[in-house]
């Protein structure tokens, strides 16, 4: 059904040595998997925008990981290959139940680059910051989270979403400069970054 | 705001780069051309700046949101409930099965069947329904029989399902059949290409899908849907309190369950009848 653990291995995968471990799968898994659980929680609840849903997917994240477990190499990246589970459930659920339009990748985002927006002010709150995330278009979304907020190289990002290298960049890129509009949009909403008379007024 | 500086060739060269730069992604003459830049340009210094900025904002207000409680409990608790994970650390059992599954891929493709060795027991039995009766018998040539020789009650069935299945796959045939003594309801839908089963069968002996230790690929109207592969033919399953019902053929797994998602409301509906 799924290519995420089976077929050939993404380098990040692959084992660099055997590595010795006498513990139980039960006691590897909760010592290697279960850590993870509230950074995967949260990339769920961003990737879904709901609680239940959320909660739902890491269910299955979890029992997916259990199942195959033996087909994850000890000593290498288990957040990396909960993640590619986790990417896949959501794309899974997604494709199902939701039509999301895609918005089509241009090659040429440098546009976003050249309109400077003003920073984000310390009066745009976590909440305002959420809500611009979540308006971005997913596939969009899905790489900024996992390159500002869970901090994987880029490899690795490409290889949790079965995308090549180049796209991971033109996405990042891209997302980034959408949810820069977006935070200068609620940063003019505030007053902030237009003229400094209305400052004075207050 | 200094939009102009901006678009000077060079600064446009930099903030090409500006994201991989901040994400120390850069081989490090690039990250040298970089900095060099900035000592000169105030501005792109200031966007980088700015992208950092938005960078620690968003990773504090992402990271914020905490685990709800009791689910990590849940997780632990679903994770005891479901069987354990083949250990890689017993070799002579690793060997074992290994022989195992050779012997019985071996006896799947002397019988000319697809490999049923990892396959569950439950969705099995829709499998080798459609291999029996569809694959293997109707292959053979066959003198032109009427389509439809269900009993009465069964007849409402046929466009019900056929309004759900795509134009270029035609009905071609309904009937009740039997194999090793149980009894199928099994529609048909073929062209030259593919080949689609709709199988119902009557549960035996507390069968249950939902007990077979099977995830369910997913929930549609409040009906858990399972799914799996061989290397032929893909399977799709529901269970009603009387009945296991699939979709089985040869095209896409997505679409095989598709198929079988736009059928399940209205085939629950129907046998809902029986159940009364």
């Amino acid at each position: 059904m799924s290519s995420w653990a089976g077929g050939s291995a993404p380098p990040f995968l692959q084992a660099a040595a055997p590595v010795q471990d006498d513990r139980s799968p039960e006691q590897r898994f909760e010592a290697e998997a279960m850590p993870h659980l509230n950074d995967l929680f949260r990339t769920a609840l961003r990737m879904t925008g709901e609680r239940g849903q959320a909660e739902d997917i890491l269910q299955e994240v979890y029992l997916q990981a259990w199942r195959s477990f033996d087909r994850f190499s000890a000593g290498t990246n288990c957040r990396a290959w909960l993640y590619k589970i986790l990417f896949h459930c959501v794309s899974h659920h997604r494709r199902r139940w939701f039509r999301f339009p895609l918005l089509k990748e241009k090659e040429e985002f440098l546009e976003a680059n050249l309109v400077q927006p003003p920073s984000v002010h310390d009066q745009v709150t976590d909440g305002e910051i959420l809500n611009a995330l979540d308006a971005i278009p997913v596939e969009f979304r899905s790489v900024v989270l996992l390159v500002d907020v869970e901090e994987f190289a880029y490899k690795d990002v490409a290889a949790i979403l079965a995308i090549p290298i180049g796209t991971v960049m033109s996405r990042l890129s891209r997302g980034r400069g959408l949810l820069r509009k977006q935070l200068a949009e609620v940063a003019r909403s505030y007053g902030i970054g237009k003229s400094a008379q209305k400052d004075n007024r207050l | 705001m200094t939009l102009t500086r901006l678009d000077e060739p060079s600064c446009r060269k930099v903030l090409a780069k500006l994201d991989s730069y901040i994400d120390n992604e850069l081989l490090a003459e690039s990250n040298l051309e970089i900095l060099e830049h900035f000592r000169a340009c105030p501005s792109c210094t200031g966007e980088a700046q700015q992208r950092r900025n938005v960078r620690t904002r968003l990773q504090t207000a992402v990271r914020d949101v905490k685990l709800p409680a009791g689910l990590e409990d849940r997780v632990r608790q679903r994770l005891r409930q479901s069987q354990p994970p083949k250990t890689t650390r017993f070799h002579l059992m690793a060997i074992a099965a290994t022989l195992t599954v050779c012997v019985a891929s071996w006896a799947a493709y002397h019988f000319a069947s697809p490999r049923l060795a990892t396959m569950n027991t439950v969705l099995q039995v829709g499998l080798n329904d459609h291999l029996h009766c569809a694959v293997i018998r109707q292959t053979a040539n066959r003198p032109k029989l009427p389509t439809n020789k269900l009993a009465a009650e069964w007849h409402e069935l046929v466009p019900v399902v056929e309004r759900h299945v795509p134009g270029d796959l035609p009905f071609s045939l309904a009937h009740e059949c039997q194999y090793r003594g149980r009894k199928f309801i099994h529609l048909t839908f073929r062209n030259d290409n593919s080949l689609l089963s709709l199988v119902i069968a009557r549960k035996q002996d507390g069968e249950s899908l939902a007990a077979a230790n099977l995830l369910p690929a997913l929930s549609h109207s409040g009906i858990p849907l399972y799914a799996a592969g061989s290397q032929q033919f893909q399977i799709a399953a529901f269970e009603e309190p009387q009945y296991l019902v699939f979709t089985i053929s040869d095209l896409p797994a997505a679409k095989n369950l598709d198929l079988l998602i736009a059928m399940a409301p209205v085939v629950r509906k129907f046998l809902d009848k029986f159940g009364a």
